[in-house]
This record gives C-alpha cells, structure tokens and sequence, in this order.
C-alpha cells in the first residue's frame, strides 16, 4: 500500500517536474534546487534585514515609528528592502516545504539519509521562530496579537511561575529590554542557530549544492523587487494593549498556527507539535530502508589513485596510510554508514577496465550486488544476442527510464544501480563487441537519485574527469540523453533518431570530445 | 518560437510565485476578535496569600545567638495560603479556582491569567477573593457594573496598594 502510494505520488511529482524542465531547462529547473533556493532566499533576507537594523529602534515607542518612517519616507529603498525581507522569508518556507515533500516523495530520507532528514526537522521550527519574531519587532496590532497568544502559547507550559502574558496587558507592564530581547533573538540568536544547523544538514554529503543556477537567482530576485513594488509590505496600526487585535493580515506562511492556538487551544496545539516533530523525525525509521550490500573494496586492485574518494557524493570513501606493505602510499578505506550503494566508486575505479585479461576481473572497488564484471558480461551476451542493423546498446539506471523496455531488435539495453558506476571504458568495449552506437542515459539532468551519477559520467565521456573515455573512440557513436522516470518516450525517440545516424558513421572513428557536448545540445 | 515559449513559460511561473506569495503574505484576512460587536476582559492578578501559622516572638537571648545582621524579631512559617478567586460576569459564574502559591516551600505569589470575549456593551462583573485558609468568606470583593466599547479591553487587576480590585482599560 505505502509503495504504491509512493510510486503514485513519484509519477505525480515527476509529471510536474518534467514540466518546470521543459521551461527551465533540466539544469536551472527549480524542483532540483529547492535547497539551494532556501538559503539564497535567506541570503536576500540577510542582507535587507542588516539594512532594516541599521534604521531600527529597539524601543517600545521607538520600534512602530522607525518601520513607518522606513516603509513611507524612504519606500525607495527602505521600503523595497522591507518588502524584500517580507517576500523573500516567505518564499523560504514555500520552497523548503516543497524540499520536504521532495525528499520524502522521492524516498531520499530513509537509510544512510537519516541523517540529513533528521537534521532538517529542527531547521523547520527555527525558519518559523525567526518568522515570527520578526513580526513582533514591527510593533503594530499584528504584533501585539502574536505576542500575546505566543506569550498565552508558552504560558501552557508549567515551567514559568509569572505568566508572561501578564507583559501584555498594559502599556505600563511592557519594558524597552522586551525590544532587545526580539531584537537579539530575531538579528544573532536564531540566525546563528539557523546557520549552523544548515551546516549540520548537509554536512554528511560530499560538494553539497548550496547556491542555486544565476537564472534562478536573477528570475527570482526580479520577481521579488517587482512584487515589493507593486504590493509593498506595510504595518498594521500602531500596537495599543488597551485595544483587542480585531481585522488581522495574518502572514500565513509563518502565521498560520494563530488562528489553530485560538480555536483549539494551546494545549492541542501543543501535543499536536510536539507529535508532529517526532513522527517527523522517526520517519526514516517508519519502516527503516533495507540495507544494500555496500562497496567492497579489493585492496590487492587498489593503487590508491583517490579517484572514487573524490567522486563518492556521500563521503563514505576516504584514503588513509597504506597497511599491507604495498608500495602505493595510500589505500581507500570505505564507512559502511555512509555507503548508499550506488556504485559511483566503482565506476571511478582505474582498475574496472572491461579489456583486463585476469580471469576473475577483480577490481579496486566494486558493488557485490552488481558487480563489474557482471556489467561487462551482460553487455557481450546483450550484444550477441542481439540481432538487426544498427546495433545499439542503451546504458541507464534503475532510478530513469525503464529502459528494459525498449530492448528489441537491434537494441539491447542494460540498466544498473546509477549510470554513474559505468566506468567509460565499457562504452568503448560495447563499440568493439559489435555495437555501432552507444546510448547513455539515466536519472535527469541535475536529479540524479545519486546525486552526481550523471554528472560525473558526463564529464568522464567529455574527458574532463577520470577516468576519462579514451580520445580515440568515435564520438558520434555515442548518444547522451538524461531522461526523468516518466520521460521513456523521449529516450524512445532519441534511440530511434540515434540509430538513424549511425549507417553513416565509420567504425573506429576518433573525434573530438567536444563532440558529445554537440550532440546532446542538439537532443 | 521555441525559446519564446520558454521565457514566457517561465515568466508565467515567476508570475505565479509572486501570485502565490503575495497573496498569502496578508490574506485571507482573519478576525481575532470582531471589533464592531465584542470586547475583552482580562482576570489577571498576582497577589501572595497569607502566610500559614502564627510568628513565633525570638527572644533577645536567642537573638545574640545569631549574626548581627540575622537578629530577626519573629520566626515566621514560610507557607502561604492558596487564593480562592471568583469571577462574575452578568451574574453568571464564568471562573471560580482555588491557585495554589508558587514555589517549592509554597512561598511565592499565586497567579491568574484568564481572558473572557464578551459582547460590547454593558456588564455586570463581580470579582471575590479570598487570601487565608484560615478565614471563610471572601476578604476582597469589587461589584462594578461597566460599559465596554467594541474592541477595548478591560483588565481586572489586584492592588493591595490601592484597596483590592481595580479594574483597567
């Protein structure tokens, strides 16, 4: 039941995505960067927030009028810049609920994921304290309700002896230190909290994406200004403790449990955040991921090159002293922990070469589950099996297209763990065992289940990154085409135009690697 | 043609997102408390009940036996009596509690935070308290018959300093 839901909602939110791609372009679509985008919006906010302070008074007269005087006599610029502050905060939370759902929807938050999963969870709480204390700074009747159901909110909890409520009862009762305090909490305590715990978040991944494609920024930002000039953020009436909040222009994007405090109550409110946080939280344990067999590292292979420690997007592999007496100065040493199975390592490894003579081709590092040797069988026995003319093999990933579908006459078709494990010289062994064209393809382009599958292979076929396909195979025999799970039909089409192509193509051809990038640019 | 559809595809999107987060960054709008039709009153004291038991007189032979700055002239029990707060409102009993002092050894202030909506116009409050275990009866009672203005609030508050019960607006 859960794995169709999954697999329903996958569909679903892939069929979305391939839209953004076909307006975005697969590299600048903003599904795949929802991450990055946070912490730019945050960055937007950091910087009109530094702006703010510097024109704003930490007092409880002093706090209203310094706003107003910033929003109406200098709207140009202080006024834009509330706006931004506003806007941009709110389209934080947009798109790090839509990172949530993703993450959860695509199954990347279970197994060695926990982690990053777990992490996130408090980020959520701290981006909605920093929202909110935000808006008690403002000082106008907007404020002054979210202070007194927050102070009511907390006030629940046996903890404190004077209600703090009791703060807001009167203008009397309520102190200038009250500014300070907000002021310190929204400017350094929150955002410093807020730092390190994106620090936390990403910390087990290798070359985390934190800054999203300059389209993005740039279309963004300009949404942004045009937004804060044509409805620009304002103020509520002065706060008056004398008078009740009536008419509100709740925020919803961070003020939307207020009206759930007032009509359930804060006890309610609390049971249900406090379930909430940790069913969150258990959900990588809600049924726990079963664990693959990891990356077995062969030390007798391994010539200590460190080329599948940089390639690992997770960190699982780093290099260490030699310790059996070989004369390479380092050896690969694997964290099963971090280990995702993906297989990246192996296609990296400068030992998986399919022409090696040893019988049992054994390599530095491999994936037991689907080993490399596996990989160069399956590809003979796909090619010999195969009949018609041209013959092409398709090379893609389980996370894609479902490639098997397209085997046929003519076409073989071998899908594996992550494209990324392919190590290049495969592709040309595929060309010397009677294919006449090679097709790669896998997750789409900045998607990558694995992160940097795709990447890495791309680069590795383009000769910008080890181990690099040999300069001499023909690269008009080589197709790469990344294509979303729900996008078979353009992997279909691409095969089919690809194989046209390949009448005309002489064997053995060697021909620039600018070549491939020519060819994907026309795909 | 092909490149124009994809800068207005993604013109639409921006527009959307503007769309989206500009309308939910103040609206739909929400109504707390309807200012046209109701008001506030707030029960909200902090008062520190009697002390429990009887003071013992020190003699000044026990005193000397002290530090100079510890000679105290009585020893008295720590404990303080819980309150008993009634409130009233147009005869009805809206909020009747027995709070119990803050502190570990029962010592500290006891205290009340309650809100009532009321709709606007006139009120007949009535507010009781009683401050000692060992009186029965209540020691400060307020009747007060008042008029409230839609969106006002009206604190009832206690002031020892100024006789009991006074109400704020």
């Amino acid at each position: 039941m859960a794995t169709t839901l999954r697999q329903v909602s996958q569909r679903a939110l892939t069929r979305i995505e391939d839209q953004f791609t076909k307006v975005f372009g697969a590299g600048c679509n903003p599904f795949f960067h929802l991450g990055a985008l946070t912490i730019y919006f945050f960055w937007i906010v950091l910087v009109s927030g530094l702006y703010l302070f510097a024109f704003f008074e930490t007092s409880v007269f002093g706090a209203f009028e310094s706003v107003e005087r910033l929003t109406n006599e200098q709207w140009w610029l202080g006024g834009v810049m509330r706006s931004l502050h506003r806007y941009a905060s709110d389209a934080a939370v947009v798109t790090m609920m839509l990172h949530l759902i993703r993450e959860f929807v695509r199954d990347r938050y279970r197994g060695v994921r926990w982690y990053s999963w777990l992490t996130g969870i408090p980020l959520l709480w701290m981006v909605f304290l920093l929202g909110i204390t935000g808006y008690w700074l403002v000082w106008d009747m907007l404020a002054q309700y979210v202070a007194l159901i927050s102070a009511e909110y907390m006030d629940w909890l046996p903890i404190f002896t004077d209600p703090i409520a009791r703060n807001f009862i009167s203008q009397a009762a309520l102190s200038d230190r009250f500014f300070t305090l907000m002021g310190f909490l929204h400017l350094i305590g929150l955002p410093l909290f807020l730092v390190f715990g994106v620090w936390f978040h990403v910390m087990r991944i290798a070359t985390p994406r934190i800054t999203p494609p300059r389209v993005l920024m740039a279309g963004s930002f300009l949404a942004f200004m045009a937004l804060s000039l044509i409805k620009p953020a304002v103020s509520h009436e002065v706060a008056d403790l004398a008078a009740v909040p009536g008419e509100l222009s709740l925020d919803w994007f961070y003020l939307f449990i207020y009206p759930v405090i007032d009509a359930i109550g804060p006890a309610a409110v609390w049971a249900l955040l406090t379930v909430l946080s940790f069913v969150l939280m258990a959900f990588p344990w809600l049924p726990r991921k079963a664990a693959e067999p990891v990356a077995k590292i062969d030390l007798a292979h391994c010539s200590g090159c460190t080329w599948c420690a940089n390639d690992c997007p997770y960190g699982a592999l780093t290099m260490r002293p030699r310790s059996d007496g070989r004369a390479h100065k380092q050896e690969v040493t694997i964290d099963p922990d971090l280990c995702v199975s993906c297989g990246i390592c192996a296609g990296s490894c400068p030992s998986a070469t399919p022409f090696r003579k040893s019988e049992d081709l054994t390599t530095g590092i491999d994936l037991p589950q689907f080993s490399f040797r596996h990989l160069r069988d399956e590809t003979a026995a796909q090619l010999a099996r195969i009949g018609g003319q041209p013959k092409v093999i398709v090379f893609g990933c389980d996370h894609g297209a479902a490639i098997e579908t397209l085997r046929a006459d003519g076409v073989a078709a071998i899908s594996m763990p992550c494209t990324g494990m392919m190590p290049p010289a495969v592709i040309d062994y595929a060309l010397r065992e009677g294919a006449q064209g090679v097709v790669v393809t896998g997750c789409c382009e900045g998607d990558c289940l694995h992160r940097l599958g795709n990447v890495w292979m791309e680069q590795r076929i383009l000769g910008t990154r080890p181990p690099q396909l040999r300069a001499r195979v023909d690269r008009d025999r080589i197709k790469v085409h990344w294509a979303s799970a729900t996008d078979l039909a353009s992997v279909r089409q691409e095969v089919e135009a690809f194989g046209k192509t390949l009448t005309d193509v002489t064997p053995r051809q060697a021909a620039p690697a600018k070549a491939v990038a020519a060819t994907q640019a026309e795909g | 043609m092909k490149q124009f559809a994809k800068y207005l595809g993604q013109a639409v999107a921006y527009a959307l997102l503007m769309a989206f987060v500009g309308y939910f960054a103040t609206s739909p709008g929400y109504t707390y408390v309807d200012p046209r039709e109701k008001s506030v009153v707030k029960l909200s004291l902090a008062h520190a009940g009697k002390i429990i038991g009887e003071c013992r007189e020190i003699s000044e032979q026990q005193r000397k036996r002290f530090p100079p700055g510890a000679r105290i002239p009585q020893d008295c029990p720590r404990e303080r009596s819980d309150i008993t707060i009634e409130f009233n409102l147009d005869g009805k009993q809206v909020f009747s509690k027995v709070i119990p002092p803050t502190g570990l050894s029962r010592d500290g202030a006891a205290y009340v935070y309650e809100t009532f909506v009321v709709p606007a116009g006139e009120h007949q409050l009535e507010v009781s308290m009683r401050d000692d275990v060992r009186t029965s009866g209540f020691d400060y009672v307020r009747k007060e018959t008042v008029t409230l203005e839609g969106g006002r609030m009206l604190i009832v508050d206690f002031m020892p300093e100024r006789g009991g019960f006074v109400l704020v607006r």
